[in-house]
């Protein structure tokens, strides 16, 4: 691992209601290399979203220090270097496809943002050159979430955060898009965090799986996918593959297991 | 009901509607002409009502003026206070806890029994109608704006959250958009209840407009002159709220799939 991008040192997260305290995110430590794609994968409710949502600074950790490129989330945020892809597509549906991916170049102002990518190109990428003036509505839901990646990605970030983002759609849709993200990010070259709790969604997308407990969640196996890139939808056949799904799903269970035991 | 309010029902449906309001008005008809008989009938028949219109033409046009200058001033003055208001409100929530209470009780009070003070504290004129179709408008469009403001979906103002966006940015961006279909839901009920302000307060508020000939024509038990101002006055808060529905749609457009026809 040359070149750090992400750091999570001794994570928590409690979350105060009241005279409730409930646990999230237990000690988590991970750190995720430039350009390196991971998945966080547990069972639903676990907190990986929590852990997804602090990269984000959309939660703030109660102890623990989390770093991007050396700083905090919340400078990283000020910059406008996080892209996010939430599991609704949560477009603007008086905006056009366009319009939605310009979103937040209007918000950063044109000039302040130098990196910024072109939104016909992004509209290539994405394969919706032929919709940019459609509404939101016209679209099928993988169509939108194509839409919520390339505003994702418009003001060029740093880390790519992707929560459930693919969650909502049919299996074969799903597989599609993935095959697309995977295409994208290595066009893009950016550090993405994928949150899911589909093994072999991990395992397709992923260099290292972090697989979490249930709640609170800590982090209890780290497998590397030896999966050599690009991945094709056809690896999802091979024996490698299976295996890897096979230690994944183990490592996913075995708390349960035991529990039951 | 959300389909009969739609600026566009399909043919059909027009059809049936139009065939329902013709049946009551047979209806209405055959009933005033049994049991109401007469030459200037207190419940005239609708073809005897189009001639109390027909009759009172020329008076019901310079009377609806004044109402009319008033129930606009006033809606555009309340609505626009009470947005103003709701945005405060959602931006400042102190300020929503420590004013709700008063807005509500704003809202309890009896608009009969605050004419009469406005009229002594503003004297007889514009201003005491104006003010009223105001708070008649006020409190639905509040209450629409309102809710309007904090239905934007929480994702939506995170990722607002994610772009660094200003709350400004936020609210002209998301908030106000979403909150576009509940504010036109409250400026439809609030229209008609403008006019209908602007015209209670001429009773007493005014010596010109629909609400003021009402008066004369009961005072001189003048029937036709009355069941011709209220055609004027259904007419106009209808014409109204119509108006409201033809803004509506060129400003919010479409964003859904459009309804399909039931049958």
């Amino acid at each position: 691992m040359s070149d750090v991008s992400i750091v999570l040192e001794g994570v928590s997260k409690t979350f105060v209601d009241g005279a409730n305290r409930v646990h999230a995110v237990e000690r988590v430590d991970l750190a995720i290399a430039r350009g390196e794609f991971v998945a966080l994968i547990g069972p639903s409710g676990c907190g990986k979203s929590t852990v997804l949502r602090m990269l984000g600074d959309l939660e703030s950790p109660s102890t623990g220090s989390v770093t991007i490129d050396g700083v905090s989330p919340g400078e990283i945020r000020k910059r406008r270097q996080i892209g996010m892809v939430f599991q609704e597509a949560n477009l603007l549906p008086w905006r056009s496809v366009y319009d939605n991916i310009a979103l937040p170049l209007e918000i950063a102002g044109k000039s302040a943002v130098p990196g910024a990518r072109s939104i016909d190109d992004l509209l290539e990428l994405v394969g919706l050159k032929d919709f940019r003036d459609a509404l939101p509505w016209q679209l099928s839901g993988g169509m939108r979430q194509r839409v919520a990646i390339a505003r994702a990605l418009v003001l060029n970030p740093k880390v790519l955060l992707l929560d459930e983002p693919f969650g909502a759609l049919d299996e074969i849709t799903r597989n599609r898009l993935n095959i697309d993200l995977l295409k994208i990010w290595t066009e893009v070259g950016i550090t993405a965090v994928l949150v899911t709790h589909s093994i072999s969604e991990a395992v397709l997308m992923s260099d290292r799986i972090f697989v979490m407990s249930p709640r609170p969640a800590t982090i209890t196996t780290t497998i590397p996918v030896t999966l050599p890139r690009p991945r094709t939808a056809q690896m999802q056949r091979a024996p490698e593959f299976f295996d890897l799904v096979a230690r994944t799903g183990e490592a996913l269970y075995r708390p349960f297991e035991t529990e039951a035991a | 009901m959300s389909a009969a309010l739609t600026l566009a029902p399909p043919v059909s449906r027009r059809l049936k509607s139009l065939a329902a309001i013709l049946i009551l008005l047979a209806l209405w008809e055959v009933a005033a002409r049994l049991f109401v008989p007469g030459v200037n009938p207190i419940i005239p028949p609708p073809s005897v009502l189009v001639t109390y219109v027909a009759r009172h033409a020329g008076l019901l046009l310079i009377s609806v003026q004044p109402t009319i200058v008033a129930a606009i001033s006033g809606f555009c003055i309340g609505a626009s206070i009470s947005i103003v208001l709701a945005v405060i409100f959602v931006r400042f929530p102190t300020v929503e806890a420590a004013l709700a209470n008063s807005v509500v009780l704003l809202h309890a009070l009896p608009m009969l029994a605050i004419i009469p003070l406005l009229v002594i504290w503003f004297g007889i004129g514009y201003t005491p109608k104006i003010i009223i179709a105001a708070l008649a408008t006020f409190f639905p469009v509040l209450n629409g704006a309102l809710r309007g403001l904090r239905s934007s979906e929480r994702s939506t103002l995170e990722l607002m959250h994610i772009l660094d966006a200003h709350w400004l940015q936020t609210l002209t961006k998301v908030k106000i958009p979403f909150a576009l279909p509940y504010i036109f839901a409250g400026l439809k009920i609030a229209a008609p209840q403008a006019v209908l302000g602007a015209t209670v307060a001429e009773w007493i508020g005014s010596r010109s407009g629909l609400g003021s000939q009402i008066l004369i024509a009961l005072l001189n038990y003048d029937v036709p002159l009355l069941w011709a101002c209220m055609v004027a006055c259904a007419l106009l808060a209808a014409t109204g709220f119509c108006l409201i529905l033809l803004i509506e749609y060129l400003v919010i457009g479409r964003r859904s799939e459009p309804l399909r026809e039931e049958d």
